[in-house]
């Protein structure tokens, strides 16, 4: 009994003496900047923790925390203050069971982006007081894409196109994830805009599957497959030298990458908006696919893919 | 005849033959072009690899066991060496004209050269190889020494000939210069789970075990228990622990301290009262008293080991991975040395009780006193900077997440882990304790030896090689769970496997898979050398 009490007093000691190292306070508690788990993103929460670095606020990097649950339970957790969301993953997401939500969204999923935004982010901050700043005019929506050869072949370079073509009895095999495949906003989606359904044999379901592994499907040609799932602003399309069957209709919900805090620490640096607002107005198609790319490409680290588009666009030193 | 050498000679041989040797792929992702060891444009030298892959199937035949044994050992070594430089020359000139063996089609940026599938064999037919030479040595008697260099000249020499860069064309050194920085961080951090994880649940496991191996009631409950919690997937752990976990953070130091006090003496209070008023107890009552102890005395140890853990992680996480204590971490590492080689120099090469190996023996002592000192230092010095306790005013402000316990990060990665190496511990301890021979306790007990002198001289001593079976067994399956720790995002090599995932980029992946798996490897190996060192010679000799 002695000895553990030895040893309950000097971890006892040792927590305090600790706390007396405490040094002289920064102003509040540090920022902390999360993001989910795949390369957009990461790059995206880079882009937010060196901003907010250059402009001299105490941050805390979290980026690279894991999928869509994980971060956003962070996040109304207070865990995290901020994330790159997307107005898309809300819809599909934590709005897709909540009736009178859904009814009100439930139009939007027209591709009108700015009503979707609008609706989600009035939503999220009246029940979850996270605030929406701008979106970047990016859409990384889900896309059909095949590779350059097969589009060539056969003349095809949109959905409508795609879809005469298959009515017309080509061959197709698409590999896809589940979630794509089945959600009403999905695969299903494009069917009923542009008039075509896939057979059971026309389709390889890998469940979970990312759009990085229903592309190396597409880019080897396993299983014949000769359309693959893909993100809108996929950097690897560049990569496999892809094309992405354009979607004239907007039948896809819209995914406009946007940074997403916490109410309390938005209204306690009112001026964030102002420093990232700007930098999210460049991130369009092209942008984010070149910084992606660069990352899954050229093996760039994340972070020096942000610190080299912030410095060239003159946003830091 | 030698079949090992026959085998590792089909192995390399098949596999050259059959598999492709490199991968050309035009940028980090797409697939490229796979060549054969035949394809290298009628270049003479690639063959090499094949006559020497197959020598070892001829060299079999020889009756000779020495001279057999060292021909296996020089082509086992060139082989192994060969498979890796000959191709990387290959890869130079691939690289050179990369447009001359790709599709027209191809995205070329940084192209990369994939070492394939027969280099893989090629090395494990070379290693297959080598140890047959290796063993037909040990069977004629050569001296120890030199089987050691024999073993370990191949891969002496691959180790230099890779600092040299001679093997820099292949992709995954690409990858590995373009994110060396973040891999020795991210290494330090696994090697921190594993370690303290590993610690705390050695003394949780190892103590649960010994419950168990008292109490016949308890034993089944106490491995059930540990059981299922091996069977909890470390998602659905980590979303448990999240929010719980997000609201202890949030909590002020001061007042989880009085919480702390105050369960603490309840917890004596329950635990008193049982030892005074159990056997007057009826049966209902007494288990609802027991459970209720159990249950007082796990909360505040609980919160105390997971505060203190959370802590001591972070200040080492500081101490460790910032840079900014070079010196101290350089003075640890060298003390650390230091104290291993008087160490090992006294054990093995000085006769015993010399005065030679009493004055070992205290600089021993005192380098590994120092070596603690240096920790200490380190801790106080990290506990100093900003990354620690940054912006905390006062006693008053300080809040647990302060300490480090938050419901994202290394917290429940922390407690994950712990859990998970409790398994095999718990089981090993018990198994260790209750199968030492009943008929050996008894005649300590005959000898006249306390309960005591009976366990800490008798039952640990026999039990001992199974606990540390039980550890190692822990500690390498710790490596390979901590990749998981990413996704609730604390970091650690499992950063790499799974952006590699994600990515299906395979030279991410390898990079931080190879790394776990050298770790693992190094760390039974250490746990085998300790368990060794520390089994009784007596034992030892039983046991072989």
């Amino acid at each position: 009994m002695k000895k553990i009490l030895t040893v309950l007093s000097m971890a006892a000691a040792l927590l305090l003496s600790a706390s007396a190292f405490a040094q002289a306070p920064n102003e509040g508690d540090p920022i902390v900047v999360g993001s989910k788990q795949f390369t957009e993103q990461i790059v995206l929460g880079k882009v937010i923790v060196q901003l907010l670095e250059d402009a001299g606020y105490e941050v805390t990097d979290r980026t690279n925390l894991g999928g869509t649950a994980v971060a956003r339970d962070a996040l109304e957790a207070g865990e995290i203050d901020v994330y790159p969301n997307y107005n898309g993953t809300a819809i599909s997401n934590w709005y897709r069971d909540i009736p009178w939500a859904q009814e009100a969204i439930g139009e939007d999923t027209s591709g009108d982006a700015y009503a979707s935004f609008a609706t989600v982010a009035s939503y999220d901050a009246a029940i979850y007081d996270l605030i929406w700043l701008r979106p970047a005019p990016a859409n990384n929506t889900y896309a059909l894409a095949v590779t350059r050869q097969w589009s060539e072949e056969n003349g095809i370079t949109t959905l409508p196109e795609f879809a005469e073509y298959v009515n017309a009895g080509g061959e197709v095999v698409l590999s896809t994830g589940d979630e794509f495949a089945q959600r009403p906003d999905g695969l299903p989606s494009f069917y009923e805009t542009y008039g075509f359904e896939l057979t059971e044999d026309q389709l390889i379901i890998i469940a979970g599957a990312t759009p990085a592994q229903t592309e190396q499907a597409l880019a080897s040609g396993q299983n014949n497959v000769n359309v693959a799932m893909a993100y809108g602003t996929d950097g690897a399309l560049l990569a496999y030298d892809f094309v992405v069957l354009e979607d004239p209709l907007g039948a896809q919900p819209v995914f406009q990458p946007t940074p997403v805090f916490r109410g309390e620490t938005i209204r306690a640096y009112p001026e964030i908006a102002g420093i990232l607002n700007p930098v999210f107005a460049l991130f369009d198609n092209p942008t984010l696919q070149g910084l992606n790319a660069s990352v899954e490409v050229d093996g760039l680290s994340a972070d020096e893919a942000a610190r080299t588009f912030l410095v060239d666009n003159g946003f830091i030193d | 005849m030698n079949r090992i050498a026959m085998l590792g000679g089909l192995i390399a041989g098949l596999g050259f033959f059959f598999l492709p040797t490199l991968a050309l792929k035009p940028n980090r992702l797409a697939p490229g072009t796979s060549f054969n060891l035949f394809e290298f444009q009628g270049d003479d030298r690639y063959l090499v690899l094949f006559v020497l892959a197959l020598l070892p199937i001829l060299l079999s035949f020889r009756h000779d066991v020495e001279s057999r044994g060292w021909l296996l050992v020089g082509t086992g070594s060139l082989l192994f060496v060969l498979t890796l430089v000959l191709p990387a020359g290959a890869g130079r000139l691939l690289l050179e004209t990369p447009e001359a063996f790709l599709d027209g089609g191809a995205f070329i940026r940084n192209p990369r050269i994939l070492p394939a599938g027969a280099i893989a064999t090629g090395l494990l037919g070379a290693y297959v190889t080598l140890f047959a030479g290796v063993r037909d040595l040990a069977k004629v008697e050569v001296q120890t020494w030199l089987q050691a260099l024999a073993t370990w000249l191949a891969p002496i020499v691959t180790l230099l000939l890779l600092l040299n860069g001679t093997f820099d064309v292949y992709s995954i050194m690409v990858e590995f210069y373009a994110n060396g920085a973040a891999l020795e961080q991210k290494f330090v951090e696994h090697l921190m789970f594993v370690f303290i994880s590993l610690g705390v649940g050695f003394v949780v496991g190892v103590g649960l075990g010994l419950w168990a191996s008292r109490d016949e009631r308890l034993a089944p409950i106490i491995l059930y228990a540990v059981g299922i919690i091996q069977t909890i997937p470390s998602l659905a752990l980590f979303g448990v622990l999240l929010v719980p976990l997000a609201r202890l953070g949030d909590q002020s130091f001061l007042a989880t301290a009085g919480f702390f006090g105050i369960a603490l003496v309840v917890a004596v209070a329950l635990a008193g009262s049982y030892a005074l008023l159990a056997d007057r107890e009826p049966g209902r009552v007494r288990i609802v008293h027991l459970i209720a102890t159990a249950i007082g005395a796990a909360v505040p140890l609980a919160l105390f080991v997971g505060v203190l853990v959370s802590f001591v992680f972070r200040l080492a996480n500081v101490g460790f991975t910032s840079g900014a204590y070079g010196d101290t971490t350089g003075t640890i590492l060298v003390l650390l040395l230091a104290a291993l080689a008087t160490w090992g120099v006294g054990r093995w090469f000085v006769p015993d009780e010399s005065r030679w190996r009493r004055g070992l023996k205290v600089a021993n002592w005192s380098l590994s006193a120092a070596t603690a000192v240096a920790v200490v230092v380190l801790f106080v010095q990290a506990s100093g900077s900003n990354r620690v306790l940054g912006g905390v005013e006062s006693l008053s402000a300080l809040t647990i997440r302060d300490l480090g316990v938050s419901g994202i990060g290394v917290a429940p990665a922390l407690i994950a882990l712990t859990l998970y190496s409790l398994l095999p511990l718990v089981r090993n301890t018990y198994a260790g304790l209750n199968n030492v021979d009943l008929a050996i306790i008894d005649s300590g007990r005959g000898m006249g030896m306390t309960p005591s002198q009976r366990f800490f001289q008798i039952e640990l001593p026999l039990a001992f090689p199974v606990i540390m079976a039980g550890v190692r067994n822990a500690g390498v399956a710790l490596v390979g769970i901590g990749t998981v720790a990413t996704v609730i995002g604390a970091g650690g090599l499992g950063d790499f496997v799974i952006q590699g995932i994600v990515n299906t980029s395979i030279d991410q992946i390898l990079l931080g898979a190879i790394p776990a798996i050298a770790l693992a490897l190094v760390l039974d190996a250490v746990l085998r050398g300790v368990e060794g060192l520390l089994t009784s010679p007596g034992i030892r000799q039983v046991q072989q």
